[in-house]
């Protein structure tokens, strides 16, 4: 469920810091720079992260077109992750590990011999496998400068701000109730009241407790 | 806001989330007090109750509650009065003659599973749809947004402890709150920030 179709459910962003007037001209070599390039097997990397189009994860060719509608910014933050079922990699791996000990004629590997094993067995399983792909859609309205970013997740959040800050120089701070009051323009006074508030109870206190204890009797 | 230091940002997303509750509460006292009808002072008049649960809690217990209009349940008033508050919910709302549904998390004043009455498919057009879409949602945040205004000038107004905290005790336990009296206090406190604002 993202920007485009179904229920949405979404995080708030305010974006902090100068957007440039021309923003396409400023930013769409950047972001084309920070377009997700697909994990290698051979590569140590077991995640990586990049823009891609709204609604296709696959389409990483970043055009003017497909980020920039009126005043809306639309990307999507996808990320790769090589997932391999653990029990899946120990079969192989006591399989490999077999092999060797019968070709070297030895009956155990030492801890670095079999942390080479593991190594090798895994970008040979990367080889037959792709990689889960996860796509959150990134929606930024130019005119309020609040972006809504379709993932509650808190490592979703933190790959996208430092994506985000890394193409466009500009923060993504997060909606929050401390946030917003900053964001609604609190005097400074009024930012200190709001900094020493304590919580509300509506529990009974002695007095309310006596009230109702009156009231009973 | 200008540019935030990291620090300074962290500090700020942190700062007192228990406000993010006492806004839930303050939503569903003015609902119930005002029979759904809510009157942010910068936004539209709209309608706006929460629906089918909530979930109350304190720093040890949780309460969940599943009713047709959960607000109205003796268990959630009781949680109430037991010190907790609410964290989570599903509300409904009509706004410009149509209806929104989502849930609510209140520490995150985070939105899920919003239905909003878009009318484009993404099939059709995915720009048109996503501009049909992105139009609602924004025009529901906006009216979320004037609402915690207010609520923000209320909860930071010295009445909230000597007026306001006292009629939501007084609502907690079923009884009656003087309506007239409380939005005179609510129209002056928000008056005196527009007036702020404005100079």
């Amino acid at each position: 469920m993202g920007a485009l179709r179904g229920s949405l459910t979404f995080s708030r962003f305010f974006v902090v810091g100068d957007v440039p007037e021309d923003l396409a001209g400023a930013t769409l070599k950047r972001i084309r720079a920070q377009a997700f390039q697909p994990l290698d097997p051979d590569e140590d990397l077991i995640q990586r992260h990049g823009w891609a189009a709204v609604d296709d994860p696959f389409d990483t060719e970043l055009g003017h077109e497909k980020i920039f509608y009126n005043e809306y910014v639309t990307l999507a933050l996808r990320v790769d992750r090589w997932a391999i079922p653990p029990a899946l990699l120990k079969a192989h791996l006591r399989e490999a590990e077999q092999k060797v000990l019968e070709k070297k004629g030895i009956e155990k590997l030492g801890r670095k011999a079999k942390l080479d094993l593991k190594d090798m067995v895994t970008k040979k399983l990367r080889r037959q496998l792709v990689p889960v792909t996860k796509s959150v859609d990134l929606v930024w309205n130019l005119n309020t400068n609040v972006a809504l970013f379709f993932s509650h997740a808190q490592k979703t959040h933190d790959l996208v701000q430092e994506l985000f800050e890394k193409t466009f120089r500009l923060q993504l701070l997060v909606e929050s109730p401390g946030t917003l009051a900053d964001h609604q323009g609190l005097s400074a006074e009024a930012s200190g009241t709001f900094a020493d508030l304590e919580p509300t109870s509506l529990a009974s206190d002695g007095a309310v407790a006596a009230l109702e204890k009156e009231l009973q009797s | 806001m200008s540019n935030l230091a990291p620090a300074r940002t962290a500090e700020l997303v942190e700062l007192n989330r228990f406000v993010g509750r006492e806004f839930l509460l303050w939503l569903w006292f003015e609902s119930e007090l005002y029979e759904t009808n809510l009157t942010p002072s910068t936004g539209e008049p709209f309608s706006l109750w929460l629906e089918t649960q909530i979930t109350l809690a304190s720093e040890a217990e949780e309460t969940r509650v599943k009713a047709h209009m959960p607000g109205l349940a003796p268990e959630a008033k009781q949680a109430l009065r037991q010190g907790k508050l609410p964290i989570a919910t599903k509300i409904s709302a009509i706004l410009g003659g149509a209806e929104f549904r989502w849930s609510f998390k209140a520490d995150q004043l985070a939105i899920g599973g919003l239905k909003v009455p878009a009318e484009l498919k993404a099939e059709e057009d995915k720009f048109e749809a996503l501009y049909d879409r992105m139009r609602l949602t924004e025009l529901l945040e906006a009216q979320l947004e004037a609402l915690y205004r207010d609520f923000v000038a209320l909860r930071l107004d010295a009445a909230w402890e000597r007026s306001i905290v006292p009629d939501l005790r007084r609502w907690a336990r079923g009884k009656e709150i003087d309506e007239k009296l409380y939005a005179k206090l609510k129209s002056k406190i928000v008056g005196k920030r527009q007036k702020r604002e404005a100079s």
